[in-house]
């Protein structure tokens, strides 16, 4: 009705009201059945987004519980896009092997079977032994779907491998590794990596220089007990960085002609427990 | 001064519901709504929007929401004050019944208003979160089209997650 009063020309202002319209064609049939019957399942008839939005505030379990509140329900979870997963099984129980079962394998069909969309944050935090492969499988899974935040605590024991595409992961923003690996990868490309937290992760035949200038905007970093094989001088000379934890505390003999020299000029918060000397350089890098 | 700007006439835009009701809204409120503001610009909002898909009895409320943070933005109160006084007014207007809070979560969707829709789809997460599946179903009206063998088969599927 409105649109006699438009200017010719505006095509676009045009499109958008007649979009409005159009839409609201079936939004008033929608309207004038919720009217009709107001215990109608108002929720289930809300298109995905919304309802994948309203999900996205649900902690990981309590989505996949949705799953049966009725069909429309069943696969919403396959694209949820922070997926939360942690163990809380008590170990002393008779039942603990089944139940360990059961959420290793919840785990592995939520990673496995999720659709198309990205993952944006990936936490697994386990205090039970977990198979190195599926560890190896579900950290793919996350960086096929362009994962921003992944955050693996594994409990110590057990040696674990990591996918190659993990060191050249662009979308990456914020990685917290605590578990025992090797970082040796041919080339490490993080040019979106912001938050670096390590800890028992042992770096091979990489210059920690050279370490560093793979991560340019790096602004927080944190290493804990990490070891950098056949390096005698630890140097950590980012430009952006803003807070740096340092803890080492293990074994130092490895360690023990190490000289860590950190060259910084934006740090703001320091935290260092060391076995051996820091050089501190406040300095423009 | 002061008078001059009182005096200064505000710019009013008129909205009419899919009942046929019409709203008179300042500026500050409408350009709250992303899809006027959008035809505010374009200046097609005249000489009334018709949103077809949003109730009187809906629009009035999201009317309200939006006045209210115009109002508590401009108002000149520092920030934490502003915050608070918002929160409180959030929390307050939340607590409507299950049917309302779906259409108005549907309306701000449809009229992109951002802050209203992250508040309802928070708002209807925390009703779902720590209710079984059978209090959850009640309370939205939600039928349960399972047969009893496929309700067993997914529960069988994610048994972690229904202990």
């Amino acid at each position: 009705m409105q649109c006699q009063f438009w200017k010719v020309g505006e095509h676009q202002n045009l499109f958008m009201a007649n979009l409005i319209v159009l839409k609201s064609e079936e939004q008033q049939r929608l309207s004038k059945l919720k009217k009709e019957d107001r215990r109608e399942d108002l929720i289930s008839i809300l298109p995905n987004a919304i309802l994948q939005h309203i999900l996205s505030f649900l902690p990981t379990k309590d989505i996949i519980r949705t799953s049966i509140l009725c069909k429309r329900w069943k696969n919403l979870w396959t694209s949820i896009s922070n997926i939360d997963l942690w163990d809380s099984i008590d170990i002393t129980k008779s039942d603990y092997l089944k139940r360990r079962a059961s959420f290793l394998d919840s785990v592995e069909r939520i990673l496995l079977q999720h659709d198309d969309s990205n993952i944006e944050r990936l936490r697994l935090s386990f205090k039970m032994p977990v198979n190195p492969t599926h560890v190896y499988s579900w950290i793919s899974v996350a960086i096929k779907h362009n994962i921003r935040k992944l955050d693996v605590s594994l409990p110590l024991g057990c040696i674990y491998s990591l996918p190659c595409d993990l060191f050249t992961c662009e979308s990456l923003t914020e990685l917290r590794l605590y578990m025992a690996c090797f970082f040796n990868p041919s080339l490490i490309h993080w040019p979106n990596l912001k938050e670096l937290h390590l800890s028992q992760v042992t770096i091979f035949n990489r210059s920690s220089t050279q370490f560093f200038s793979s991560i340019p905007l790096l602004q927080n970093l944190v290493l804990v007990n990490c070891e950098w094989e056949n390096i005698r001088r630890l140097s950590i000379s980012v430009p952006n960085l803003r807070c740096l934890i340092f803890k080492q505390c293990s074994d130092p003999e490895d360690l023990l002609d190490c000289e860590i020299v950190v060259r910084v000029s934006n740090l703001v918060y320091l935290n260092c427990i060391s076995n051996f000397s820091v050089n501190l350089l406040v300095s423009a890098c | 001064m002061s008078s001059s700007t009182e005096l200064t006439e505000k710019k009013v835009f008129l909205l009419k519901s899919l009942d046929g009701v019409i709203f008179e809204v300042e500026e500050s409120v409408a350009v709250q709504l992303e899809v006027i503001r959008e035809l505010i610009e374009g200046d097609c909002a005249r000489p009334f929007i018709s949103l077809y898909n949003v109730t009187s009895e809906i629009l009035a409320l999201v009317i309200e929401y939006c006045k209210h943070h115009a109002e508590t933005c401009s108002g000149g109160t520092s920030a934490t004050i502003a915050d608070e006084d918002l929160k409180t007014f959030d929390n307050e207007f939340m607590n409507v019944d299950e049917n309302i809070l779906l259409e108005l979560c549907s309306a701000a969707d449809y009229l992109d208003i951002k802050s209203l829709f992250e508040l309802t789809c928070r708002t209807l997460a925390s009703l779902i979160k720590d209710r079984t599946i059978i209090e959850v179903r009640k309370m939205f009206n939600v039928e349960n089209d399972f047969s009893v063998v496929e309700e067993k088969a997914v529960r069988k599927e994610f048994a972690w997650a229904f202990k």
